[in-house]
C-alpha cells in the first residue's frame, strides 16, 4: 500500500499485491487461492459483523459466509484485484445492514448478487487509494480526539483492544445492545468523514 | 458551509465532483460536522468509501475470528450451486415437534442444538490430532411454558440457564465420524449420554430417531458439554479421559493435554 501523496494526484491504485496475485489465481480456478483469501480476510470481516451488537453470533457468522460467497462468486468482476479487501468489506457491511433490516427497501433493488457486487467492484476501483497506513492514521487521530466518556470507552474496547464483540461490550458495560451499536456507528461516521475529506482532497488535486 | 448532500456525495464517490467543489468539501470535512456525520451514519447501504473505512479500522489491532474448515466448506458448497446452508436448522424446528421431543427425552438426558457463540470459531483441531475432524456443537435452550409450546432460544456458550430448561444439541461434522457427547461438571465424574456415527453436515441429537433434549433439572453451576469425535471407534474410557481433562474451570484452548487423536468442541451453561 502506498501512503497518500500531498503533492500530486493519487497514484495508480494497485492495492495489495498479495491480494492481487491471489485474486488472479482464484479467477483461474485455483481453490487454494480462494482459501488463502478467505484466511487473510476472514478476521476483518468477522470483526465488522461483530460491531453490530444487535446481530447475534449466528447472524455475524452468516454475514461472513454471505460476504465471501458474494465476493467469490463475482471475483472476476474486480478490475483492480489488489482492492479485494475493501471490496469484500463493503459487501460484508451491506450484508450486515441488510440483516439489520436497515435497507429493506434498498434490498429490493440490489438483492441480485451479480448486480450488487459488480457495481461495488466498479465503485471500489474508482476510489483513490489512500493506503492502509493513512487510513490507520485517520482512525488513530479520531480516537485520540474523542472526549473521555462512554463512546470512547466503547471504541477502546471494540477497536483498540479488539477482544470483545459489541454484544459482549453491551453486557460488560450494562447498556443496551442498540446503544453500543450506535456509539460504534457514530465513531465510524467520524472516521468516514475524515476518509472522505482525504478522498475529496485527492480528487481536488487531480484537476 | 458545504454539508454533504446526496448529490455531492454521489459525485464525490464517482470522481465527478468538480475539483473546486472537491477542495471545498475536503476543507469542510476536515473538521467535526454533526450534520455530515449524521448523514454518513444514516446511509442505508455501504459504498466504496466504507471499504476504506473498514480497512483503516481493521488495521488498528490484529483481529481474531480466524477461519475454519467447516465455514469454508459451506462457502464452497454454495459457490458450487449447492442449496443454501443455513447454519441454524434448530430455528426451524416446529415447536410441536420440539415439545414431543422433549417429552420423548424424559428418561435419559438428551438434547439438541445451539447457534454460534462469542468464542472464536473452532476448527475442531484441538490437541495433537493427526487426522482432526472439523466439528461444531450447537444447542437450543428449551424452556417449558405452562399449557403451551416450550420456548426455544438459541444457546450461547456461557449463558445462564434456568434449571427447569433442557438443552437440545446439534452436531456438525466435516466428515463421517464417531461422535459422542459428554456432560462434564465442575465436580464429579463426566457423564457420557450420547454416542453415534454421524455423517458429514449437521446432525440433531436424537433418541430413537427423534430429537431429544437434555434436562438440566437437579443440576447447578457451570455445566460443560463436550463433543468428542474420531475416525476410530470411540472407547468410553478414552472419552472419559478426554472429557475429564476439560472439566471446568479448565480453560479450553488450542493445546489441551490428553486429547490424542480426538477432535472436540465445547459449550457450557451456568445452571441457576
Amino acid at each position: 500500500m502506498t501512503a497518500p501523496s500531498r503533492s500530486g494526484p493519487a497514484p495508480a491504485a494497485p492495492g495489495d499485491p498479495e491480494d492481487a496475485a491471489l485474486v488472479a489465481r482464484a479467477v483461474a480456478g485455483d481453490r487454494a487461492a480462494f482459501r488463502a483469501l478467505y484466511d487473510r480476510h476472514r478476521p476483518s470481516v468477522h470483526r465488522l459483523a461483530r460491531a453490530f451488537a444487535t446481530l447475534d453470533p449466528d447472524d455475524a457468522e452468516d454475514v461472513v459466509q454471505d460476504a465471501f460467497i458474494r465476493a467469490f462468486g463475482s471475483i472476476a468482476k474486480l478490475s483492480q484485484p489488489g482492492r479485494f479487501g475493501p471490496w469484500l468489506l463493503t459487501i460484508a457491511r451491506n450484508r450486515a445492514l441488510s440483516r439489520l433490516g436497515r435497507r429493506r427497501a434498498a434490498d429490493r433493488l440490489t438483492e441480485d448478487l451479480t448486480q450488487e457486487t459488480g457495481a461495488l467492484a466498479e465503485d471500489v476501483s474508482a476510489m483513490p487509494e489512500l493506503g492502509v497506513e493513512a487510513e490507520l492514521e485517520v482512525v488513530r487521530k479520531i480516537v485520540a480526539e474523542l472526549p473521555e466518556g462512554p463512546e470512547k470507552e466503547t471504541v477502546r474496547l471494540f477497536y483498540v483492544e479488539g477482544e470483545l464483540s459489541a454484544r459482549e461490550i453491551a453486557a460488560r458495560l450494562g447498556v443496551g445492545k442498540s446503544a453500543i451499536t450506535m456509539r460504534l456507528e457514530r465513531f465510524r461516521a467520524k472516521v468516514k468523514r475524515r476518509v472522505l475529506a482525504e478522498v475529496a482532497r485527492l480528487r481536488g488535486e487531480g484537476s | 458551509m458545504t454539508h454533504l448532500t446526496e448529490r455531492s456525495y454521489e459525485l464525490l464517490l464517482q470522481g465527478s465532483l468538480p475539483p473546486e467543489d472537491s477542495r471545498a468539501l475536503a476543507r469542510h470535512l476536515e473538521g467535526p460536522c454533526a450534520v455530515c456525520e449524521e448523514f454518513l451514519a444514516s446511509r442505508p447501504t455501504a459504498d466504496a468509501a466504507d471499504g476504506l473505512v473498514e480497512e483503516g479500522l481493521g488495521a488498528l489491532v490484529p483481529a481474531g475470528g480466524r477461519g475454519n474448515d467447516l465455514e469454508f466448506a459451506r462457502i464452497e458448497k454454495r459457490l458450487r450451486g449447492g442449496a443454501p446452508a443455513p447454519r441454524r436448522t434448530s430455528r426451524r424446528l416446529a415447536p410441536a415437534a420440539v415439545a414431543a421431543a422433549v417429552l420423548a427425552a424424559g428418561l435419559a438426558g438428551i438434547l439438541v442444538p445451539r447457534g454460534g457463540s462469542e468464542r472464536p470459531a473452532w476448527d475442531g483441531m484441538k490437541g495433537a490430532a493427526p487426522r482432526a475432524i472439523p466439528v461444531r456443537l450447537r444447542f437450543l435452550v428449551v424452556t417449558p411454558a405452562p399449557g403451551g409450546s416450550p420456548a426455544l432460544e438459541k444457546g450461547v456458550s456461557g449463558q445462564p440457564v434456568h434449571a427447569g430448561a433442557s438443552l437440545q444439541f446439534e452436531v456438525e461434522s466435516g466428515r463421517s465420524a464417531q461422535a459422542a457427547l459428554v456432560r462434564v461438571p465442575a465436580h464429579g465424574a463426566p457423564e457420557l449420554f450420547w454416542s453415534e456415527q454421524v455423517v458429514p453436515g449437521r446432525s440433531a441429537v436424537t433418541v430413537a430417531g427423534r430429537p431429544a433434549a437434555y434436562p438440566l433439572a437437579e443440576l447447578g453451576g457451570v455445566q460443560r458439554f463436550v463433543l468428542v469425535a474420531s475416525d476410530e471407534r470411540l472407547d468410553p474410557d478414552r472419552i472419559a479421559r478426554a472429557a475429564a481433562a476439560l472439566a471446568p474451570p479448565v480453560r479450553v484452548s488450542g493445546d489441551l493435554p490428553g486429547l490424542d487423536g480426538l477432535s472436540l468442541d465445547v459449550v457450557e451453561v451456568e445452571v441457576r
